[in-house]
C-alpha cells in the first residue's frame, strides 16, 4: 500500500524506493561519501552546537540596557604624581565630575554616568558574589554584582527600568535607599525568593568569612552584565559616599540622544577629546561605541576566537563535504550518462533528471546525518549539549536551548539544512553537466 | 622512477580527476599548515625568544594553610619572593622577572605633534640575557639603575623612529611618559607581537613598577611578577626544579617560625619548559597537559581524515575503471604488492604536488590575513590584548621543520586515502577484473 501510494502521488524521480535502488546500485562508490557524511555530521555537531548557542546568546537575547545608544570614554591622567591631599580633599573627584559635565553639555549627549572602578556592563568591574536568603544557610548561589556611585545617573544612562519598589530611575541612581540596600533584577528576585516583588526582603551576601545582610530596595528588568552570558542574576549596590575613598580608575558612559549614531559621534569627537575634554590632570583619552566595548570584552575573554575557530572548522568540514559530493558524482558522469540519456529519450525533462540526482544525494545526506546525529546523541546523553558561557545560571531557564530535546531537535534542523544545502550545491555542478549531454550522444557513448 | 613517469602520464590523461585531487589536497594541507605554523611560532625558537628550548616559566602558585583552611591563588610573585628565593638560585644561567600585567602607556613624539599608545614591560637586566634582543644602539639598564630607581628605558626601534625620527644615536635622549621623563639607554630590534612573553615597545626597570611592587601580607610570596629561567641543559633544568622544591620547603619553615602561619607553597608543577607552558589551557592546572596535546593531535588527524575520505572515494572510483588494466598486469605476473605500490606512488605524486600548492597557499593566507588568522588560532590572554597587526619574519614561515611537517601531512593523507581503496580493488581475481565493465 505504501508503494502504491508512493507510485501514485510522488513523482517518479523522487520515489524513495527508486532512489534507494539507485544508491544501492552504486554502493561501492557511495560508501565513501556516506562515511564522509557521517563523520562530517558528527564533527559539525561538535563544532556548530556551541557556535549556534553563542550566536543565539549574542544576537537573540536582549541585553536589558540600551547598548546601541551608549559610548564609553576612557579617562587618563597627564601626570602620575598628584598634589598632596588630591584624593582625600575631593579634588580628584571634582575633576572627574567636571570632565563628565563637559560631555553632558554636548548637544548629542543625553546623559553621562561616571563608572567608578570600571563598573559598567562588559567591564572589569563586574564582580561575582555568593548570595542567598538571609537566615537560610543552605541555598547560596553565584551572582554578578555591580557597584555604582550615588548621583551619577547610572540607571538613566544605561536605560534600566524599575519594575517594583515605586522608585524611578532617577531615585535609584541617587541611591535614596541607603548603602545597606541593593537593587535586584527580576530573575534574581525569583531565584532567591520565588516571586518578583521582593521589595523589603533581606538578602544575604557572603564576603569572605562574613555574611552581610542587604535589604532589597527595588527590582529592575533583567540585564546581562556580560553579552556572552545568556542568563544572569544581578544586583546593584551603591558605593559609600566617602569621597576620599574614590578611585581615579573611572570611565564615562555617555548616553546619546535618540537618532545620534554612536559611530558618527565617535568619529566626530575622537580627534578632539584629548585637547577639549580635560580638567586638572584628567584628560579624556579615547571614546568608543559600546558595541566596540562589547566586542573587545568578548575578544579578550577568548570567546571571539573560540567562536571563529568553530566556524572555520565547520566551514572546512562542509567545504570538504561539498568537494566530496562533487567528485563522487562527477566520477559517475560517464556511467550514468547512458541512464540519463534513456530517461530523456522517454520524455524526461532536464529538471526531472536533475531532481533524480539531487534526490539521491539528499537521501544519502539524510542517512549520513541520521547516523552521525545518533552517534553524537550517545555522546551527549552523558556530557550534555552546549550550554554556552553561564557563570550565574538561574536554574529557571525555559528557552529552547535550555531544554535538552528542543535543543537537540532545533540544532539538528539547522545542521540538517546546512548539510542538505551543501550537498545540493555539490551535486548540482556535475549533475548539470550530466543532464546537458544530448540523449543521442549519451546513448552513443554508453558502454 | 618508472612509477613516477606513469603517474605523470596518468595525470595528463585524467585532468579533471587530477585537478580535483590536487585541489582537495591543497586545501587540506593549507588548512593544517596554517594551524601548524601557528603552533610552530608559539613553540620554535624565533627572535628574540631563541632560547625557548632552555627557558622555563613560573608565575602561578597556590598557597595553602591547613589551620586557616584557606587557599590563596597567586598569579605572580612578590619582591620578597624574588629577594629570598629567585635571586638566590644557583642552577640557572639567568633569571628574568617581568610584571605580570601587560600594560600600555602614552608616549609623546619629540616634536610634540602626537602621541601613541605603546606596550610596556617592567623587568630586570637579566631579561635581555634570557631573550636575545639585538641592540641597534646602547645597552640594557643595569642592576645599579634598578636599585637606584633611575628613570631609564630600553625602547624598540619602531618606537624610536616614531618618537625621534631615527633609531640610531638616540641613547641619552629623553622620553616623556605620563609626565615623567625617561632616559633612553638602549634601542632593540622590535620583536613580533606573536612572541608575547618578550614583546613590548618599551622596557623599564621593574623597580619603577609601583602597581606590581607589592608583597601579600598573608603569604608574603604573592605579588606581581612572573619568572623566566634560562638553563643550559636538561640536567640543570632538573637541578633547578629540585632547588625550587627545596625553597618551597624552606618557605614553609620560615612562615611557621616567623609567626605568619602554616602556609605551604604549592608550585603546581612549575617551572615548565616553554613548549609545555604553551599547551597549558588553565594555568592553575598543569596536569592535563598531555590531554591537551592529544586533543590537538587528534584535531590535526581529523582535519586530514575528512579530505582523505574524499580522496578515497575518488581513488575507489578510479580503481574501478582501472580493474581491467590491473587484471592484465596480474595475468602477466605482477604481484599485488607491486600494483599496490604503484597506486600508492601515483597518489603520493598527486598529494605531494597538492601539498606544495597547499604550503604556498598557507603562506599566502597567513601573510595576507595575518590579523585575522592569529586572532583565531593564536589564543592566549596576552596575545588577545595586542591588537597590532603581527609582524612576521622569514624564520617564522620558512623553516625546515615546517617543510618536514608538511611532507609528513602529505604522506599521512596519501596513506589514509590510497591504501584501503587500492587494496580492496586489487583483491579481485584476474578473470573478474578483466570481465568488469567500465
Amino acid at each position: 500500500m505504501i508503494i502504491k501510494f508512493m507510485s501514485e502521488y510522488i513523482p517518479f524521480q523522487m520515489n524513495p524506493g527508486l532512489i534507494w535502488k539507485g544508491i544501492w546500485a552504486r554502493r561501492y562508490q557511495n560508501i565513501w561519501l556516506l562515511a564522509e557524511l557521517v563523520i562530517v555530521a558528527y564533527c559539525s555537531w561538535s563544532v556548530l552546537d556551541p557556535a549556534i548557542v553563542f550566536f543565539h546568546d549574542k544576537h537573540f537575547v536582549p541585553l536589558g540596557y540600551d547598548a546601541d545608544r551608549l559610548c564609553l570614554v576612557d579617562l587618563g591622567t597627564k601626570d602620575s604624581e598628584f598634589p598632596e591631599n588630591y584624593y582625600a580633599s575631593g579634588q580628584m573627584w571634582g575633576d572627574i565630575v567636571r570632565v563628565a559635565d563637559k560631555f553632558r553639555a554636548l548637544e548629542e549627549v543625553e546623559n553621562v554616568c561616571i563608572a567608578e572602578g570600571r563598573s559598567y556592563f562588559n567591564g572589569e568591574g563586574v564582580a561575582d558574589y555568593n548570595v542567598g536568603v538571609y537566615g537560610d544557610t543552605q541555598d547560596f548561589q553565584n551572582v554578578h554584582g555591580l557597584n555604582f556611585t550615588r548621583g551619577t545617573h547610572f540607571f538613566e544612562t544605561f536605560g534600566i527600568h524599575p519594575v517594583y519598589g515605586g522608585l524611578s530611575q532617577e531615585d535609584l541612581s541617587k541611591g535614596r535607599f541607603g548603602a545597606d540596600a541593593v537593587v535586584v533584577t527580576r530573575s534574581l528576585a525569583v531565584s532567591l525568593f520565588g516571586t518578583e516583588d521582593v521589595v523589603g526582603k533581606i538578602m544575604a551576601v557572603r564576603l569572605g568569612d562574613d555574611t552581610l545582610s542587604a535589604r532589597v530596595a527595588g527590582v529592575v528588568e533583567n540585564v546581562r552584565p556580560f553579552s556572552f552570558e545568556r542568563y544572569s542574576n544581578v544586583f546593584f549596590r551603591v558605593l559609600p559616599d566617602d569621597i576620599s575613598g574614590r578611585t581615579s580608575d573611572a570611565k564615562l558612559v555617555l548616553r546619546l540622544k535618540d537618532g545620534v549614531e554612536p559611530s558618527k559621534f565617535v568619529s566626530d569627537y575622537r580627534p578632539r577629546i584629548y585637547t577639549e575634554f580635560g580638567s586638572g590632570p584628567f584628560v579624556a583619552r579615547s571614546v568608543n561605541s559600546y558595541s566596540f566595548v562589547i566586542d573587545e570584552c568578548e575578544r579578550l575573554m577568548g570567546l571571539s576566537s573560540s567562536y571563529h575557530q568553530l566556524l572555520v572548522a565547520a566551514a572546512f568540514f562542509l567545504f570538504n563535504l561539498c568537494v566530496g559530493v562533487i567528485s563522487t558524482f562527477w566520477l559517475q558522469t560517464r556511467g550514468r550518462a547512458g541512464e540519463i540519456g534513456i530517461m530523456r529519450a522517454f520524455g524526461a525533462t532536464k529538471v526531472r533528471a536533475l531532481l533524480m540526482l539531487v534526490s539521491e544525494a539528499v537521501m544519502l545526506a539524510t542517512i549520513g546525518f541520521v547516523i552521525g546525529s545518533f552517534a553524537y546523541l550517545q555522546f551527549t546523553v552523558d556530557t550534555g549539549l552546549s550550554v554556552g558561557y553561564n557563570f550565574t545560571r538561574t536554574g529557571h531557564e525555559t528557552d529552547w536551548l535550555s531544554v535538552y530535546h528542543t535543543h537537540f531537535l532545533g540544532v539538528a534542523a539547522i545542521l540538517y539544512s546546512i548539510i542538505v544545502v551543501v550537498v545540493c550545491i555539490g551535486v548540482l555542478i556535475p549533475a548539470c553537466h550530466m543532464v546537458n549531454v544530448s540523449p543521442v550522444d549519451s546513448l552513443r557513448n554508453k558502454d | 622512477m618508472q612509477q613516477i613517469k606513469q603517474a605523470f602520464a596518468m595525470m595528463r590523461e585524467e585532468r579533471s580527476f587530477t585537478a580535483i585531487c590536487i585541489t582537495v589536497t591543497a586545501i587540506a594541507i593549507a588548512f593544517t599548515m596554517v594551524m601548524a605554523t601557528c603552533y610552530y611560532i608559539q613553540i620554535a625558537p624565533v627572535y628574540p625568544e631563541v632560547n625557548r628550548a632552555r627557558t622555563l616559566y613560573m608565575g602561578y602558585s597556590d598557597f595553602y594553610s591547613e589551620k586557616q583552611n584557606r587557599v590563596v591563588h597567586a598569579t605572580g610573585f612578590s619582591p620578597k619572593a624574588i629577594e629570598r628565593c629567585f635571586s638566590q638560585l644557583e642552577n640557572v644561567e639567568a633569571v628574568a622577572w617581568v610584571s605580570n600585567i601587560a600594560s600600555q602607556c602614552y608616549i609623546m613624539r619629540e616634536d610634540m605633534r602626537g602621541e601613541k599608545l605603546v606596550w610596556r614591560k617592567y623587568t630586570n637586566p637579566d631579561f635581555f640575557k634570557v631573550y636575545q634582543f639585538d641592540f641597534v644602539c646602547g645597552k640594557p639598564f643595569t642592576q645599579v639603575d634598578v636599585d637606584s630607581r633611575i628613570c631609564t628605558a630600553v625602547i624598540s626601534d619602531g618606537l624610536a623612529r616614531y618618537v625621534f625620527g631615527t633609531d640610531h644615536d638616540v641613547v641619552g635622549k629623553m622620553l616623556a611618559i605620563d609626565g615623567i621623563s625617561y632616559r633612553v639607554c638602549g634601542v632593540v630590534r622590535e620583536a613580533s607581537t606573536l612572541t608575547e612573553r618578550s614583546y613590548a615597545q618599551i622596557y623599564f626597570p621593574y623597580s619603577l613598577d609601583r602597581p606590581s611592587f607589592w608583597d601579600d601580607e598573608d603569604v608574603l610570596y604573592r605579588g606581581g611578577f612572573r619568572m623566566a629561567f634560562l638553563v643550559n641543559s636538561a640536567e640543570q633544568e632538573a637541578a633547578l626544579c629540585e632547588e625550587l622544591a627545596e625553597h618551597a620547603r624552606q618557605y614553609h619553615v620560615y612562615m611557621e617560625s616567623s609567626g605568619h602561619g602554616d602556609w605551604v607553597w604549592n608550585q603546581l608543577g612549575y617551572p615548565l619548559i616553554h613548549w609545555k607552558s604553551t599547551f597549558v589551557s588553565y594555568p592553575f592546572e598543569t596536569g592535563g597537559l598531555y590531554h591537551v596535546i592529544f586533543n590537538a593531535f587528534t584535531l590535526f588527524l581529523l582535519y586530514l581524515f575528512v579530505p582523505a575520505l574524499n580522496l578515497s572515494g575518488m581513488i575507489s572510483g578510479r580503481m574501478n575503471m582501472r580493474l581491467a588494466e590491473m587484471g592484465i598486469r596480474k595475468a602477466f605476473g605482477a604481484r599485488q604488492g607491486t600494483l599496490l605500490k604503484q597506486v600508492v606512488t601515483e597518489n603520493l605524486v598527486l598529494t605531494t604536488i597538492g601539498g606544495c600548492m597547499g604550503l604556498l597557499l598557507s603562506w599566502m593566507f597567513i601573510v595576507l590575513f595575518r590579523g585575522w588568522v592569529f586572532s583565531v588560532f593564536f589564543d592566549s590572554y596576552d596575545s588577545r590584548r595586542m591588537v597590532e597587526l603581527p609582524n612576521l619574519s622569514a624564520e617564522m614561515l620558512f623553516s625546515p621543520l615546517l617543510f618536514i611537517v608538511a611532507f609528513l601531512f602529505c604522506a599521512i593523507l596519501n596513506v589514509m586515502a590510497a591504501l584501503i581503496p587500492a587494496w580492496l580493488s586489487l583483491r579481485k581475481p584476474i578473470v573478474a577484473s578483466m570481465n568488469e565493465r567500465r
